[in-house]
């Protein structure tokens, strides 16, 4: 699957990504996070996806954003936490979307990218009060990525 | 004549283009976005849920495994 991606750019530490989506809003600045949740061990993070308010100056995901370049945008995402991981091969990445719907965006993602990142990855998805292996036909509610060894 | 050893098949240098983080420019200036409220408050979220639905100890015992090295 090769689908078109914008360019991104990394914090000099690269646990955090920003990227411009262009599209008939105009143009957006999409950050992506990798933040440390130090509590479930050294190498747990927490993905996260917000939009650049530039005019409060803050992240947020009340943006109204309808680019219409919601698979770029995703695929971009992908290929961020590529670059995420071979930076922190280690790494423990826990997923849930904001909304339903994006949880179920990032499901449908991660369905369509399984072989790719199941190289990478052991994936877990939380579903019915449970954790269980990840399999593309069923809709979870948030994920985890676990790094192979 | 000695038969000579393939350095990377092509397999391993599919793997290594699948793995290979890609070229990534760094932004010196960009803020410490981890630290804006809106992500901490994710972060806090996150950890809420997971003491509510604790992983399973197969699960754990991996993420220790890791933490012993």
């Amino acid at each position: 699957m090769n689908i078109e991606k914008y360019e991104y750019v990394s914090k000099t530490n690269h646990q955090a990504f920003s990227f411009i989506s262009s599209g008939p809003n105009g143009l957006i600045k999409k950050i992506v996070s990798f933040r440390e949740m130090k509590e479930w061990g050294k190498h747990f993070y927490n993905l996260g996806l917000g939009d650049w308010d530039e005019a409060k100056q803050i992240v947020n995901d009340q943006v109204t954003c309808n680019n219409g370049d919601r698979e770029k945008v995703l695929a971009t995402v992908a290929a961020i936490t590529l670059t995420f991981s071979g930076h922190f091969p280690e790494a423990f990445i826990y997923i849930k979307g904001s909304t339903k719907s994006r949880t179920r965006l990032y499901q449908m993602r991660i369905a369509g990218y399984y072989i790719q990142i199941g190289k990478i990855y052991e994936v877990y998805g939380f579903r019915n009060e449970r954790w269980e292996e990840f399999r593309p036909e069923i809709n979870f509610e948030s994920f985890l990525l676990l790094p192979r060894k | 004549m000695p038969a000579t050893k393939k350095k990377n098949s092509s397999k391993e240098r599919i793997r290594l283009i699948s793995v290979r983080p890609p070229r990534t420019r760094i932004d010196k200036n960009m803020p410490d976005f981890n630290k804006d409220p809106f992500f901490v408050k994710k972060a806090e979220e996150a950890s809420a849920f997971l003491r509510e639905h604790p992983l399973p100890e197969e699960i754990l015992e991996k993420i220790r495994g890791k933490r012993k090295k």
